[in-house]
C-alpha cells in the first residue's frame, strides 16, 4: 500500500503523515482513500488528492489548468462545492476551462482571452447571458465569405469515409467516439473544437496513424483500420500535421531530404538518391515557388517555425493527392503566406481533392470549408453548412451548449 | 585510404583554412597524421611492435562497426563482447566439424559465414525483443555479454575440451585449413584486411544507400519515419543484427587469426573497447580505422609499459577513459555552445 502523498521530513513517519493527511482533508471536506494506489483512483478522486497535496505545501494561490476535462458530470459538482469551501476559506484560486458550464458553477469573476488579447476582464459571470460569452470567445466580425461554386464530385469513391470509428488513446481512454464523416473529392471540410476535443486524433486517423477499436474506415476507397501510415500515404493521403517539430523534422536532414519522406518519387542512383536530381525537381514545383521554401541544402532543423511550415506544405502538394488533411496549415506563416496556402487548397478541392482541414481560426474555417463539423468531447456534434450558419452558433457547439 | 594519403600533402600546403569547408578531409588528415607521428616517433620510443599494433586494431574496428550501424538508426548495441564471443563458439562448432575435410579456400568463407550468423544471431535475440515488446536494446545487449562466454565456457570446459591438453580448457587446434593465411613471416593476418574492406562496406551503407538513409531518418525521428511510411521496424532489425553481424566477423577473425584454438578469455573486453572506439569518432565508420588504431596503440603501448615501467595493467584503462571523456566533454561543449 502506498501514500498518496510526497512524505515530509528526512524518514517517512507513516503514522505521522497519516494523521496529518486525515486532518486537512476533513477540514476542507475532501474525501480521500489514503491506503489506496493512485492509480487505482478515480480521475476526480486522483484530482482531490493533487488538491490536497497543494493545501498540505501551504498553497493560498492555485490555478487550475482545464481540471474538468477529464471529470465525469457528478465529480465535477464535487470539485466545484471543494473549489467553493475553498474559497470560503481565504484561498484564491484561477481557473483556466473552455467550458461555460465551469464559468457559471464555480466562479465569482471571469477574464475572456483570445489570441492572446483580453476581451472581457473580471465581470461576474451571472450578469452575462451566454451570447455575450460566447461572442467574446469566437469573436463577433464577421468574415468575407467568398462564394464559390459548389461542384459535383469528380469521382464517385469518397476521398474520406469513416462510419463510427471508435479511437482508443493511451490507457485505453476513448479519444474519438462512434464518429462518422464523409469527405467527397472536391470538398474541404472544416473541423471545429476546442482544442484537445479529438481533432488530433482524427487527422492522426485519416492518415491511418492511429489504430481505430471499431467501426470502418476507407481512404480513397482502401480499407485502413489497422494503422499503417504506409497504406494511407500509397492510396494518395498526403497531411501537414499539428506539431511538425515533433513529428516531422529529423535532426540533421536538409530539406531536400525531407522531401523525400512522404513517398515522393525520388530518382534512384546506384545504390542511393539522386539528391541533385530530387532538388532540381523540387524546385521546379509550382508551390516551392508560391511558397519560397528555403534553400534545399539547409537543414531543416534549423529553419524557423514558419519555413518549416512552407516546406512540409510544399511536400505534402507536391505528390497531388486525393485526400489532404490539413492540421492547422497556416499557423506560423505571415499573412501573405496564408492567403496563398489558403488558396492552393481550395485549388486542390478545385482539382478534386478532398480536404480535412483542422484550425483553430474560425475565420479560416468560414472561408474555407463546405461543411463544418464540430467535435465536442470526441464526438461529432454537428454538421453545419458555413453559409447559413453563424459562427456564434458554431462557438456553442464547441463550447458544449445546444445551438 | 589511398586517396587519404594523397589528399593529405596537397591539402597541408593549402593550409588549415582549406581543411575549414571539408571536415571529412580534415579528420582523415588528423588520422593520417597521428598514423605517422606513431609509427616515426611514438612506437620507437616506447618499444611498441607496429605489426602488434595493427592485429590489436582489427578486432576493435569490428566491434567498432557493431556499435555504429545501430547508432545510425538511433540504437545503442553495448553487446559487441557478447556477439563476438558468441560468434567464436559457433566458427568453431563449423571447424570441428567440417575442419578436416575441407581446403582453406572453401573453409574460409564458410567460417566467415558462421562468424557473420552467429554475431547476427546473438544480436537477433535483442533485436526481435525490441522490435516485438519494445525491449530496450541497450540494456538487452549489455545482459547478454554475460551469457555468450558461458557458452563458450560449457563448450571449451566440457563436450569440446582436447584431452591432450593437460586439463587446460581449451579444443583442439584448428587445422592448418581454418587458419588465416599470414603475410610471410610476419603475423599480420588476411583478417586486417577484412577490417578495412568491412569499414569501407559499412560507410557505403550508411551513407550511400537508400537503406542508410533510412536508418538516419529513424535514428534522428522515428514518428518521423512511421509517418513517411518507412518499416521502422525492419530498420530496426536489420540495423543490430547488421552489428552483430560484423562483431561475429571480428570474432571469427580472433579465433581463427591469431588464436588458432577456442579457449575462455580470447578478446575479453575488445566489445567494450570498439564502443568507446565508434563513440570517439560519433559513429563515422572509416574514422573509425583510425580511433581503433589509437585504443590499439593505446592497449599495446600499455603490455610494453607493464613490462619497461612496472605500470598495472589497468591503466590502460585509465588512459582510454580518459581519452574518451575528453573527447566527449569537448563535443557535448561544442554542441552547448552552437545552440546557445
Amino acid at each position: 500500500m502506498a501514500l498518496a502523498l510526497p512524505e515530509h521530513g528526512f524518514r517517512l513517519r507513516r503514522r505521522a503523515v497519516a494523521q496529518l493527511i486525515g486532518e486537512a482533508a476533513e477540514r476542507y471536506g475532501l474525501k480521500v482513500r489514503q491506503r489506496a494506489r493512485i492509480r487505482d483512483l478515480s480521475m476526480g478522486e486522483r484530482q482531490q488528492v493533487e488538491i490536497l497535496k497543494l493545501l498540505l505545501s501551504g498553497a493560498r494561490t492555485m490555478i487550475l489548468d482545464e481540471p474538468t476535462s477529464l471529470l465525469a458530470p457528478q465529480e465535477v459538482d464535487a470539485l466545484a462545492t471543494v473549489l467553493r469551501e475553498l474559497r470560503d476559506e481565504g484561498l484564491a484560486l484561477a481557473l483556466i476551462t473552455h467550458k461555460l458550464a465551469d464559468v457559471r458553477a464555480m466562479c465569482d469573476r471571469v477574464t475572456v482571452l483570445r489570441g492572446g488579447v483580453v476581451q472581457m476582464d473580471g465581470i461576474d459571470p451571472s450578469t452575462l447571458s451566454d451570447a455575450k460569452l460566447v461572442e467574446a470567445v469566437v469573436g463577433r466580425h464577421l468574415p468575407q465569405i467568398r462564394p464559390r461554386p459548389r461542384q459535383l464530385p469528380v469521382d464517385p469513391t469518397p476521398a474520406l469515409e469513416a462510419v463510427e470509428i471508435d479511437v482508443e488513446a493511451e490507457r485505453g481512454r476513448l479519444v474519438l467516439h462512434g464518429v462518422s464523416l464523409t469527405i467527397e473529392r472536391g470538398e474541404v471540410v472544416g473541423v471545429a473544437g476546442v482544442s484537445g476535443s479529438g481533432q488530433r486524433e482524427l487527422a492522426e486517423v485519416a492518415l491511418a496513424l492511429r489504430s481505430i477499436r471499431s467501426g470502418s474506415l476507407q481512404v480513397l476507397g482502401f480499407d485502413m483500420c489497422d494503422g499503417r501510415p504506409d497504406k494511407a500515404l500509397d492510396a494518395g493521403a498526403a497531411g501537414v500535421s499539428e506539431d511538425p517539430l515533433a513529428t516531422d523534422v529529423v535532426h540533421g536532414l536538409t530539406v531536400t531530404e525531407h522531401m523525400a519522406l512522404s513517398r515522393l518519387e525520388v530518382p534512384k542512383r546506384a545504390l542511393g538518391y539522386d539528391w541533385r536530381a530530387l532538388e532540381r525537381a523540387v524546385d521546379a514545383l509550382p508551390e516551392a515557388h508560391t511558397l519560397k521554401i528555403a534553400e534545399g541544402r539547409r537543414l531543416l532543423s534549423t529553419l524557423s517555425g514558419g519555413n518549416v511550415q512552407r516546406v512540409l506544405l510544399c511536400r505534402a502538394l507536391a505528390r497531388d493527392p486525393g485526400l489532404i488533411v490539413a492540421a492547422y496549415p497556416t499557423r506560423g506563416l505571415d499573412l501573405a503566406n496564408v492567403m496563398a496556402t489558403q488558396e492552393m487548397l481550395l485549388r486542390r478541392a478545385r482539382d478534386g481533392a478532398g480536404v480535412l482541414l483542422m484550425s483553430e481560426d474560425l475565420d479560416e474555417l468560414f472561408l474555407m470549408s463546405d461543411r463544418i463539423v464540430v467535435l465536442h468531447g470526441g464526438r461529432v456534434v454537428a454538421s453545419v453548412d458555413p453559409e447559413r450558419t453563424e459562427r456564434h452558433d458554431v462557438g456553442s457547439l464547441m463550447l458544449g451548449l445546444a445551438a | 585510404m589511398s586517396s587519404v594519403r594523397g589528399a593529405v600533402p596537397v591539402r597541408l600546403t593549402a593550409g588549415w583554412e582549406g581543411l575549414r569547408g571539408h571536415p571529412a578531409l580534415a579528420r582523415a588528415a588528423g588520422w593520417a597524421l597521428f598514423v605517422v607521428v606513431a609509427l616515426t616517433v611514438l612506437f620507437p620510443a616506447f618499444d611498441v611492435n607496429w605489426q602488434d599494433c595493427l592485429i590489436r586494431t582489427t578486432p576493435f574496428v569490428f566491434c567498432g562497426l557493431a556499435v555504429a550501424v545501430p547508432a545510425r538508426a538511433g540504437l545503442v548495441n553495448i553487446g559487441g563482447e557478447g556477439q563476438f564471443q558468441f560468434a567464436m563458439v559457433v566458427v568453431t562448432a563449423v571447424v570441428l566439424l567440417l575442419g578436416d575435410s575441407l581446403p582453406a579456400i572453401v573453409l574460409l568463407p564458410m567460417l566467415v559465414l558462421a562468424g557473420l550468423v552467429g554475431g547476427a544471431a546473438w544480436a537477433g535475440i535483442a533485436a526481435a525483443l525490441r522490435v516485438l515488446v519494445n525491449l530496450n536494446e541497450a540494456l538487452c545487449t549489455l545482459l547478454l555479454n554475460f551469457v555468450a562466454p558461458l557458452i563458450l565456457a560449457y563448450f571449451v570446459f566440457g563436450p569440446w575440451r582436447d584431452a591432450s591438453a593437460f586439463n587446460l580448457p581449451v579444443s583442439k587446434q584448428f587445422p592448418d585449413a581454418a587458419r588465416l593465411p599470414t603475410y610471410g613471416l610476419t603475423q599480420l593476418h588476411l583478417g586486417i584486411l577484412f577490417a578495412l574492406v568491412a569499414a569501407v562496406v559499412v560507410w557505403v551503407m550508411l551513407d550511400l544507400t537508400r537503406w542508410g538513409f533510412g536508418a538516419r531518418v529513424v535514428g534522428g525521428n522515428p514518428e518521423a519515419a512511421r509517418r513517411a511510411g518507412l518499416p521502422v521496424n525492419r530498420i530496426v532489425f536489420v540495423a543490430l543484427i547488421t552489428g552483430g553481424a560484423l562483431a561475429g566477423v571480428g570474432g571469427m577473425v580472433e579465433v581463427t587469426g591469431i588464436e588458432g584454438v577456442l579457449r575462455p578469455n580470447i578478446g575479453v573486453g575488445f566489445g567494450y573497447i570498439g564502443f568507446l572506439a565508434s563513440w570517439l569518432v560519433g559513429h563515422r565508420p572509416l574514422d573509425l580505422l583510425g580511433s581503433a588504431f589509437l585504443l590499439a596503440s593505446i592497449s599495446v603501448a600499455g603490455d610494453s609499459l607493464q613490462i619497461n615501467a612496472g605500470l598495472p595493467s589497468t591503466s590502460v584503462y585509465v588512459l582510454m577513459s580518459v581519452v574518451l571523456l575528453v573527447v566527449l566533454a569537448f563535443r557535448g561543449l561544442a554542441t552547448t555552445r552552437g545552440t546557445a
